[in-house]
């Protein structure tokens, strides 16, 4: 028995599965379309950045620091009171090759919130967890969330948090607002805000290049379920 | 433009991974929700998953995920539930019998392997181990189906 035989057996056992009875593709498309307005508001681009931060009177947005004594003991954050100092720069411009950098890099030791961090302007909170209940699930669900989308030229952090996020939200009311959750936190993730270059051989008109993005994945604790993939751009 | 490419993709790889998935999982409800799962993602994701090198790769990883997720398959223990298919199959009996009685992860690591030509690194992380892990399992299931493909030439020619 050789690969070609063992291939050729694989293919005929495929090749018996019974045929599709109809097609999937209207159904993959319309959960899809409404997975991407469930999705929550990416903070795309220079410029979205330059008029948040005319916005916030100056103040820097899109970045992982520490909120300032008190926030995480206010009932809700606000943009204002979140934003105190300015995150570090990320203009730089990633590469295809950094983009291509995937797969092969190890969980991250998983560590619980201890002081509230705010990203996207104060949109999103990760407050300290309680004491109790504990996850019901481990922080690998979180993990695996990324489902091999890790990139080797990003830091990954894996943290139990309490979340609170005030998008995406129904009638005003946030969907992840005090859930206990596993956060996937991608630094310098290379980030495609307008398409990116072409591969080679494919003609399109080529967008700007990559920049490197912050990103959260956001897995409930309780249930494993998905819940949001965020990104925020500088 | 976007969309249509993605149609374009998903005809041309839907019916490939539902199948493959169908002989790595036995279970072709479990198959075809995965299937389904994975190209909604990607649909979310298009404009970034058609930028990588193997979208289907990337496809498969993540089907199989899910499917490990909502089915957690067994270490050791063998179970056969492709064994109907490898029933109906006349050509390349023994092997694909063989591959029936594989045990689950060995199977599903043979079949992304060989049948989706999945890279080691890919195999890995839809299994979610080591890639380490993937060879020694590969080997361990090639190994196997010698002997079972043995034991069958030995049974069809009677004893010597």
């Amino acid at each position: 028995m050789d690969r070609d035989d063992l291939r050729a057996a694989l293919g005929d056992l495929a090749s018996q599965v019974a045929p599709l009875h109809e097609d999937a593709l209207p159904a993959v498309q319309e959960r899809g379309r409404h997975r991407r307005h469930r999705r929550n508001r990416v903070v795309t681009g220079l410029t979205s950045a330059a008029l948040v931060a005319v916005l916030f009177a100056g103040i820097a947005i899109a970045g992982d620091r520490q909120a300032p004594p008190g926030i995480a003991t206010g009932p809700r954050p606000t943009t204002m009171s979140t934003s105190t100092s300015a995150p570090p720069a990320t203009s730089e411009a990633c590469t295809e090759a950094d983009f291509r950098a995937v797969g092969d890099v190890p969980m991250p030791t998983p560590t619980r919130v201890t002081k509230t961090r705010v990203f996207d302007s104060g949109r999103v909170r990760l407050d300290p967890p309680p004491a109790s209940p504990q996850p019901a699930v481990p922080a690998s669900t979180a993990w695996a969330a990324l489902h091999g989308m890790a990139y080797r030229v990003a830091t990954y952090e894996i943290v139990l948090t309490s979340y609170n996020g005030f998008v995406p939200s129904r009638l005003g009311f946030p969907d992840n607002w005090n859930r206990l959750a596993w956060v996937v936190i991608g630094h310098r993730v290379p980030w495609l805000p307008h398409g990116g270059p072409p591969l080679p051989g494919v003609t399109t008109v080529p967008g700007p290049a990559c920049t490197f993005a912050t990103q959260l994945f956001l897995v409930d604790a309780n249930s494993g379920r998905e819940l949001e993939e965020s990104t925020f751009s500088a | 433009m976007v969309d249509i490419e993605f149609e374009a993709f998903f005809s041309d790889r839907y019916d490939e991974v539902r199948r493959a998935l169908t002989v790595a999982f036995g279970d072709p409800r479990l198959a075809e929700d995965c299937a389904q799962e994975a190209f909604v993602r990607a649909f979310v994701r298009w404009k970034r998953i058609r930028k990588m090198e193997s979208p289907a790769g990337w496809v498969y990883v993540v089907a199989t995920n899910v499917a490990r997720r909502r089915r957690p398959w067994p270490a050791d223990a063998p179970v056969s539930p492709v064994a109907d298919l490898a029933d109906a199959v006349v050509d390349r009996a023994s092997i694909a019998c063989g591959i029936a009685q594989l045990p689950d992860r060995q199977r599903i690591a043979v079949v992304l392997r060989y049948l989706a030509d999945l890279p080691i690194a890919d195999v890995a992380a839809a299994m979610g181990c080591a890639q380490g892990t993937v060879k020694s399992t590969l080997h361990t299931a090639l190994a196997r189906l010698r002997v079972t493909l043995t034991d069958f030439e030995e049974d069809r020619d009677g004893p010597r």
